[in-house]
C-alpha cells in the first residue's frame, strides 16, 4: 500500500516538475489528473459492490488507486481454501498451509469471511491438531472475522481437551459451520457445535458407506453455549440419530426454518422438532428413505 | 404408520424444494414420491415448489479451463436427452398439482458465468410449454428466479444427492 502510495506521489512530482522546466503552460496542455480518486468513499463502495461478483474487474479496480484498493480488498479476499496434500494443486500454492502463511504475511487473513480446508475424497489424512503445529496456529488464530467454517474429515478426538485452544477464536463471528465426515463420537460432534455461540446454519456430510460403530467417548462432555441454530440445516448420509436427539435434548429443542435432506435417517424426528418453525424442505426423489412413501416400491 | 416425509405436523411450511436431475434420475418414482409428500401438507397455503436448475439441467456445458470460466452449449449428443427431460419434468409438475395447489418457482442455481445462459433457456422452455397448453392448469405464471454462485469456493456448492459438483471450484480455476 504504502508502495503504491509512493509511486504514486513520484510520478506526480515527475510530471510537476517537467511542466515547470517546460515553461509553464505549453501549448500542449498537460494531462489532467483523473478525478477518480478524488470520489468519495462511499461512492466507490458502491460502485464496488455491484462487482463482488466479478473477480478480474474487483482486481483491476484495485490497482486504480488507494481508495479502490481499500474498497475491494475485503471483496477480494472474502474466501480462502487450502487443500489437503494429496490433492493436485498448481506449483503447491493452494496447499496446507501455504494460503494461511501467504495470507498472514500479507496481513489479509481478518478480510477472511470463509474458510474452507479441502481433503482429498480417497485421503486417508485427516484434518488433526498436527495440522496446527509450529506457526501454523499462529496463522490459524488470525482468522477472527470468519463467518463460514468448512473442514473436511476432522478428527474431533484429536483436538480433546483443547479444542477451544484451536477453535475459540471462531466464537464471536462464526455463522456457518459445514462439517463433512467428521470423526468423532456424537457427544464430541454435539460439544464442538456448542463452541459456537452464534451459529445459524450447519451441515454435516457423510461418505457413503456410511457404516460407524458410535463411540463412547466423551459421554461427560456438556455443549459450552446453545446455539440459537434457527437458519439452515443440511445433511447427507447422515446416520446418526443419537446427535439429533442429543441436540434436541442439550439445545432446548430444534429451530431450523430450512431444511435439505439426502439419506438421513431420522428425518421424521427432525421434521417433528422443527414442525414449528420449518418453513423450506429441500429434498430428493432419489432418496432412498423417501421410499416408505410408495406403496409399489419394496422397503429398505 | 406415518411415512419419513410426512409433513403433516408441521404448520408453516411455505417451500418445497428439489433439483431437476433428481426428478429425472428418479424416473418412474418421482411423480409417486412427490405426491405422496404434497398430499401430506396440512400448512395454509400459498405454497411454493421451487425445481432447481443447475447448468448441465439447462444444457450448459461449464469450460472450466477457460480463465474466466465460460458456458457453452453441450454437446448435441448430450443435449439431446437433457432437452427431452423438460416435457417429461412438465408432466411430473402437471401430476403433482392435481394433489395440491402450488405455485411452481424455476430456479437456475447456476455460476455468475452461466446466469444469462441458464435464465434464457428456463424462460424458452416454459414459453414453449404454455403455447402447448402444459401449464394452463396453472392459476399464476411460473416464476423464474435464479441463484447465482460466485465462482469461488464456496460451502453450499455441492448438492445433496448428487455427486456433480462435490467439490467446490478451486480459486486456481478463474
Amino acid at each position: 500500500m504504502i508502495e503504491l502510495l509512493a509511486n504514486q506521489l513520484w510520478y506526480r512530482g515527475k510530471a510537476k516538475t517537467k511542466r515547470l522546466l517546460r515553461g509553464g503552460a505549453s501549448e500542449t496542455p498537460a494531462p489532467r489528473p483523473s478525478s477518480i480518486g478524488s470520489l468519495p468513499q462511499e461512492l466507490v463502495e458502491l460502485v464496488v459492490s455491484y462487482l463482488i461478483r466479478d473477480t478480474y474487474t474487483l482486481l483491476a479496480c484495485s490497482l486504480t488507486c488507494y481508495s479502490w484498493y481499500i474498497a475491494t480488498v475485503p471483496h477480494l479476499h472474502r474466501s480462502l481454501t487450502t487443500d489437503d496434500d494429496t490433492l493436485p494443486t498448481e506449483n503447491g500454492k493452494h496447499l496446507w498451509p501455504a494460503p494461511l502463511r501467504n495470507s498472514y504475511r500479507l496481513g489479509l487473513l481478518p478480510f477472511v469471511k470463509r474458510f474452507c480446508i479441502r481433503t482429498n475424497y480417497n485421503s486417508p489424512n485427516h484434518f488433526t491438531p498436527e495440522r496446527l503445529g509450529g506457526r501454523t496456529l499462529r496463522y490459524f488464530s488470525a482468522l477472527t472475522n470468519v463467518q463460514e467454517l468448512g473442514i473436511d474429515d476432522p478428527d474431533l478426538p484429536g483436538f480433546m481437551p483443547n479444542i477451544q485452544q484451536y477453535f475459540g477464536h471462531f466464537r464471536p463471528t462464526l455463522r456457518f459451520l459445514a462439517l463433512t465426515e467428521p470423526r468423532g463420537s456424537c457427544r464430541q460432534i454435539l460439544y464442538f457445535i456448542g463452541l459456537f455461540p452464534n451459529l445459524q446454519d450447519l451441515k454435516l456430510c457423510y461418505r457413503p458407506p456410511m457404516e460407524e460403530r458410535e463411540s463412547g467417548a466423551g459421554t461427560r462432555l456438556v455443549p459450552l453455549s446453545v446455539p440459537p441454530l434457527s437458519g439452515r440445516l443440511t445433511l447427507a448420509c447422515f446416520m446418526k440419530k443419537k446427535l439429533v436427539e442429543d441436540m434436541i435434548s442439550f439445545f432446548g429443542g430444534l429451530r431450523f426454518r430450512c431444511m435439505d435432506l439426502f439419506r438421513v435417517d431420522c428425518v421424521r424426528l427432525l421434521l417433528d422438532a422443527c414442525a414449528g418453525t420449518l418453513e423450506t424442505l429441500r429434498l430428493y426423489p432419489t432418496d432412498p428413505y423417501g421410499e416408505e412413501l410408495l406403496p409399489n416400491r419394496k422397503q429398505k | 404408520m406415518r411415512g419419513n416425509f410426512d409433513l403433516s405436523r408441521n404448520k408453516s411450511l411455505r417451500t418445497i424444494e428439489t433439483t431437476a436431475v433428481s426428478i429425472t434420475a428418479a424416473g418412474n418414482a418421482t411423480p409417486g414420491f412427490l405426491k405422496a409428500v404434497l398430499s401430506t401438507i396440512t400448512s395454509p397455503p400459498p405454497l411454493d415448489v421451487v425445481i432447481t436448475y443447475r447448468e448441465f439441467d439447462v444444457g450448459g456445458n461449464l469450460r472450466y479451463w477457460d480463465k474466466p470460466i465460460r458456458v457453452q452449449d453441450l454437446h448435441p449428443v448430450i443435449q439431446a436427452p437433457t432437452a427431452r427431460a423438460h416435457p417429461e419434468r412438465f408432466k411430473v409438475f402437471s401430476e403433482m398439482h392435481r394433489v395440491r395447489e402450488f405455485r411452481l418457482v424455476l430456479c437456475a442455481d447456476v455460476l455468475d458465468c452461466a446466469e444469462e445462459y441458464a435464465m434464457r433457456v428456463l424462460e424458452r422452455i416454459v414459453e414453449t410449454e404454455m403455447m402447448n397448453g402444459g401449464l394452463d392448469y396453472l392459476r399464476y405464471e411460473p416464476l423464474i428466479i435464479s441463484e447465482v454462485r460466485s465462482p469461488r469456493t464456496r460451502l453450499t456448492d455441492d448438492c445433496a444427492g448428487q455427486r456433480r459438483g462435490r467439490w467446490p471450484i478451486r480459486a486456481s480455476a478463474l
